[in-house]
């Protein structure tokens, strides 16, 4: 039954939430973005460096859709009244609120996901190409970080449009704390040491690009740190949500 | 809004997107390469470049030798047969030639190689320079793909409004 609904919910919640033109709007950043920063190194056996040329610009547009999309949906439900009258039917807060997420996190991870893909023939990489998969799945932590700290945002302030510039300016403070790309407080520097590792490990050779080769402690870090820092405050958000005073 | 229409609008915004992506890279930055210095390179010698990775564009290569060089483009398939067989499957030849600029047209994107053979006579200096330039036919071709089947989907979507309607 709580499955059930949950998924009602997540129909409902991208019927509502990803209707025209707001699927539209994300997907033309996705595409743009991610093309628009491709294939700036012509050499063909270390083509693959090129995923991580300009990553910092993709983290920019993707820090603008997060915070626009989860702010819209669960600061936006609360200026509507939507989670008062949602809650009225027999739905339990905790799967109003995973049904939200999961349906804004689901959309944006296949997007971006999907866009990212078209790196295997701009690059003309092949499908097996490992460092194309590492630099996937080292999107995920930082979608899944930057989701977290949007809905901590929006829950509290309860406000769409202050949610979306209060997410934004600190998210965007946080990915200029440094300016070399190479520190792990910041998602560009995160992905870096990732990319930076497992192109040891895979080709054997830093990307070209790139100078400074991570420990594998910082690598771990820069994994586990968002997951774990997602987890708590995904946490704290649903202890937050549950008892919330909904007026 | 049905859901082909809405479709076909989604196909429209991702040929869209394309474009201005493809248009900030109308240019790219030329790979320069200069081989032989001042004593050049031994006579009757091949250099290959094998490692380029281009994209369907305008290639434009300024040649620059001391005596004459035959210089030949070859793409992914040419590279591995000089490279494992010796054999020569040019694209494009250019032939005894000593200063020349020239452009030519990359046909897909992929991996290319530049093979030179300089003068049996005498040993050769030279300079190619290249830049990439004009529209990136692919991205152009795709994009035009997505917006004429977005176009068609949203008129497909109105024919079959306009049927239920009636």
């Amino acid at each position: 039954m709580t499955h059930k609904s949950i998924l009602a919910l997540m129909r409902w919640e991208l019927k509502e939430y990803f209707s025209f033109p707001v699927f539209e709007i994300v997907l033309f950043i996705a595409v743009f973005s991610i093309l628009n920063t491709s294939s700036i190194l012509p050499v063909y056996a270390e083509r693959y460096s090129n995923l991580h040329w300009g990553i910092q610009n993709i983290f920019f547009y993707l820090t603008i859709s997060i915070c626009a999309v989860f702010s819209r949906s669960f600061a936006g439900a609360f200026s509507k009244n939507e989670i008062k009258t949602l809650l009225s039917y027999p739905i339990k807060r905790s799967s109003l609120f995973f049904a939200k997420y999961l349906t804004m996190f689901l959309t944006l991870l296949i997007i971006y996901a999907s866009v990212w893909a078209s790196q295997l023939y701009i690059q003309a990489l092949s499908p097996l190409e490992p460092m194309f998969w590492v630099s996937l799945l080292a999107i995920i932590p930082e979608i899944l970080l930057l989701s977290t700290i949007t809905v901590a945002i929006a829950l509290v302030v309860k406000n769409e449009v202050v949610s979306i510039f209060a997410s934004v300016l600190l998210l965007y403070g946080l990915a200029n704390l440094e300016s070399g790309g190479i520190s792990l407080l910041i998602a560009t520097g995160r992905y870096k040491a990732l990319f930076g590792y497992f192109s040891i490990l895979t080709h054997g050779r830093l990307p070209i690009g790139m100078m400074y080769v991570h420990p594998p402690e910082d690598v771990v870090i820069a994994f586990l740190a968002p997951l774990l820092i997602s987890i708590i405050l995904l946490a704290m958000s649903i202890a937050y949500f549950k008892r919330m005073q909904i007026d | 809004m049905n859901k082909l229409t809405r479709i076909g609008i989604i196909l429209i915004v991702i040929g869209i997107a394309i474009l201005p992506a493809m248009l900030l890279k109308l240019n790219v930055p030329s790979n320069s390469f200069a081989v032989g210095g001042s004593a050049g390179v031994a006579p009757d010698s091949w250099t290959i470049y094998p490692d380029y990775l281009w994209s369907p564009q305008e290639l434009k290569m300024n040649v620059n030798a001391n005596s004459t060089i035959d210089l030949y483009i070859l793409d992914g398939a040419g590279v591995q047969a000089w490279q494992t067989k010796n054999e020569l499957k040019p694209l494009h030849s250019f032939l005894n030639i000593t200063y020349q600029i020239t452009t030519i047209t990359i046909p897909y994107r992929g991996h290319y190689g530049i093979l030179i053979h300089n003068n049996p006579a005498s040993a050769t200096a030279f300079t190619v320079s290249m830049v990439l330039f004009g529209l990136i036919t692919d991205l152009l071709w795709s994009a035009i793909g997505f917006i004429t089947a977005g176009l068609i989907l949203i008129v497909a979507g109105y024919v079959r409004g306009r049927k239920k309607y009636s």
